[in-house]
């Protein structure tokens, strides 16, 4: 096909087969032969008299090694290799936005939609007209905004090629594409569920390495206790508000002979920020303590937080004492909001609740009481943390403390010296 | 997210020269240190040394480490730790949760200080965690800002790559665009020092609680605090207090000498700074 029959090709798709391709070529002729009107201006003129979009025209169809981190318009199709939702509220409103990697045979990408006019799920191969780049910690990113247009395309019609990255279990995160990691299973059980009607086995469990742990899910790939695995092409995906690492047989597993350690090292807050943690070890200053620690009262049947007797749902109840702590760690790097069940303010406080209840009576009825004993016991006390974190845009992070230690203080001295040796004093 | 309440020293606090004013309402303010921590709120374990109370609801306090101290200016807006500074016996051990707060009487002249959220008396022991933490943090910073500066283009994208933090590395930048010269071998002896007094033999030769400066005055000393005295009558013609260039300037003396001379009237009772670097007669 040479190059006028192409140019006839193109005005002919634009205006989806309703003219015919002799009348465009003969238009097009007019135009170029005897009008002298350069090629662009002719096809923009003649889409745009047949009663086309002449926009079309312009061919924005882009690979992913192509793109920038500011592109303004981008055409690509592209196969959908994991995709997240997060629910965020905008003016008052619930809106769901989806994040995840895309990628075609020259590579992949992180992307952002704000919105979808499809459902896309894993493995959707797509056209997306319209689309943008901006910049995401130093990389480009791919977004799907409201003028862009997403089509579904045969399924597997899109390749991927995909990069590997090594990286330690710290540091995974959701949009990070294929990863490379070297873990030891701490806990594995197998579970039968049926996807598409297809039965299938997948392993659940917890992954660690010598930088933390990570709950993973191992489709039809048997995974035991204690095996020390290199896999090399898992990806990561948000399940309940925390990072889970995802593996199938797609992936190269490799069994490895010697041991490895399991972290024990605690991980920044600032690394957990945007991404929060599973069973994460972390360590820090109590820098406050927050309204609603101390001795509070739960309604008996749904356990809400009541300043009354009135529970807004179950009406007039009998509210149950309890304790609980709201603090702020900080370690430097980042803020987390910590909280402490009824068990461990016992521990800290080194009374009960009834106790707490009598010194609160004590006290003529001043809940205050119980919080500022908890501010005295926590307020710049150094303290080493673990539990599961969640991170949300609005809040940002939150413990569930699992155990908490006071840290020692005796080796203050000891730890000076070392690092003074270190700096070669 | 939670700003992080920084650990630093009161001198590389005190040396900073940069402000990143908040262009939106509940958005945070910065003050970038030269090795490049871009602090909106501290941490801050020392000793109380002074407490002054400036009027009904202003109150000033000095906070002591082993590189200098940070200012306090606790208004009206944190009746707490207001309270807790009125009420404290000094010197103490003390740790303050605060706010940067910077007084920029020129373009070219900066003071900070610290708004405290909040102050509790705690003992030496967490004093000298707080330092040890705070030490091995600078470590850190100097780390980054020495392979920043062994860069011919430094960007926040190779000191990620080295391993550093994305807040850390995007505040070495900050740092290395504003501060011309960047003392680092200065830092490192601060951190040494800092550690040492964390060593039982240095501890044992008496190293405990900074006394204020109680330093005798010399014949010249007095000669030039009379200068002053008499030139901050001179320089206060809007009521407000005179400017601490404006005596820079006019008195001729460096900044040590001004700073001790201040100090030592306001000691005196002779003085008293209304506002930052604003001096007036009493």
């Amino acid at each position: 096909m040479d190059d006028f029959d192409k140019h006839v090709e193109d005005i002919y798709n634009i205006l989806d087969g309703k003219v015919d391709k002799e009348t465009i070529a003969k238009e097009l002729r007019n135009w170029i032969v005897n009008f002298k009107v350069p090629i662009i201006e002719a096809k923009r003129s003649i889409v745009s008299k047949l009663g086309g979009d002449p926009s079309k025209l312009t061919n924005n169809e882009k690979k992913v090694e192509d793109l920038g981190p500011n592109d303004a318009r981008v055409d690509i199709k592209l196969k959908v290799i994991t995709i997240n939702s997060k629910e965020y509220e905008l003016d008052g409103i619930k809106r769901k936005m989806y994040y995840g990697i895309v990628g075609d045979e020259t590579g992949t990408i992180p992307f952002t939609a704000w919105k979808l006019d499809v459902e896309l799920r894993k493995g959707d191969c797509i056209e997306v007209k319209n689309a943008y780049t901006r910049e995401w910690q130093g990389k480009a990113q791919l977004v799907f905004g409201n003028n862009t247009k997403i089509s579904l395309l045969p399924p597997n019609s899109i390749n991927v090629k995909t990069t590997i990255k090594p990286a330690k279990i710290v540091e995974l995160h959701p949009k990070m594409g294929f990863v490379e990691v070297v873990g030891k299973i701490l806990e594995a059980s197998p579970k039968e569920v049926v996807v598409d009607d297809v039965p299938r086995k997948v392993y659940e469990g917890i992954i660690g390495d010598d930088t933390g742990e990570i709950p993973f899910s191992a489709w039809d790939v048997e995974v035991n206790k204690g095996d020390v695995l290199r896999i090399s092409g898992a990806y990561v995906r948000t399940f309940r508000g925390m990072p889970q690492l995802v593996f199938d047989p797609r992936a190269s597993i490799e069994k490895r002979e010697e041991d490895i350690e399991v972290h024990e090292i605690p991980v920044t807050l600032e690394s957990l920020e945007g991404k929060g943690g599973f069973n994460v070890l972390v360590e820090g200053v109590i820098i406050d303590v927050k309204k609603g620690s101390g001795l509070i009262y739960r309604c008996p049947e749904c356990g809400r937080v009541l300043t009354s007797t009135i529970c807004p749902v179950h009406g007039k109840v009998t509210p149950k004492p309890d304790l609980r702590i709201k603090a702020v760690l900080d370690d430097g790097t980042g803020g987390m909001i910590c909280i402490f069940n009824r068990e461990q303010t016992e521990k800290i406080l080194g009374i009960d609740v009834n106790k707490a209840i009598s010194i609160v009576q004590e006290n003529f009825g001043n809940m205050m009481v119980i919080r500022e004993m908890i501010e005295d016991k926590l307020i710049a006390v150094p303290m080493r943390l673990r539990g599961n974190v969640i991170s949300k845009e609005k809040y940002g992070l939150t413990m569930l403390v699992k155990d908490f230690e006071f840290i020692n203080l005796e080796d203050i001295a000891k730890n000076a010296e070392n690092l003074l040796e270190e700096l070669g004093w | 997210m939670r700003e992080p309440a920084w650990r630093v020293f009161a001198a590389e606090y005190n040396s900073s020269k940069y402000y990143i004013k908040a262009t939106e309402p509940k958005t945070p303010s910065y003050v970038i240190t030269p090795l490049g921590a871009k602090i909106s709120r501290l941490f801050i374990v020392g000793v109380l040394t002074e407490v002054r109370l400036i009027t009904d609801e202003i109150v000033k306090a000095r906070i002591a480490d082993q590189t200098g101290a940070f200012y306090l200016l606790a208004g009206k807006f944190n009746p707490d730790a207001r309270q807790l500074l009125e009420t404290v016996k000094v010197p103490q051990f003390v740790a303050v949760v605060g706010k940067v707060n910077v007084y920029n009487p020129r373009e070219d002249l900066m003071y900070v200080s610290v708004v405290p959220e909040r102050v509790k008396v705690v003992n030496e022991i967490l004093r000298d965690y707080w330092v040890f933490d705070t030490a091995r943090r600078l470590k850190i910073r100097i780390d980054a800002m020495n392979e920043a500066l062994k860069m011919d283009e430094p960007t926040v994208d190779k000191l990620v790559s080295l391993g550093f933090s994305q807040k850390l590395s995007e505040g070495i930048i900050l740092a290395l665009q504003r501060y011309q010269r960047i003392n680092v071998e200065k830092y490192m002896d601060m951190l040494k020092d800092a550690l040492k007094h964390l060593l039982p033999e240095y501890k044992a030769m008496g190293y405990e609680l900074p006394t204020v400066e109680e330093e005798e005055v010399g014949e010249e000393s007095s000669e030039n605090e009379d200068l002053v005295l008499q030139l901050i009558g001179e320089l206060d013609k809007d009521g407000k207090g005179a400017s601490y260039e404006d005596l820079l300037e006019k008195s001729g003396l460096d900044e040590e000498k001004l700073d001790e001379i201040l100090l030592s009237l306001q000691e005196k009772g002779e003085i008293y700074e209304p506002y930052l670097g604003k001096f007036k007669k009493i």
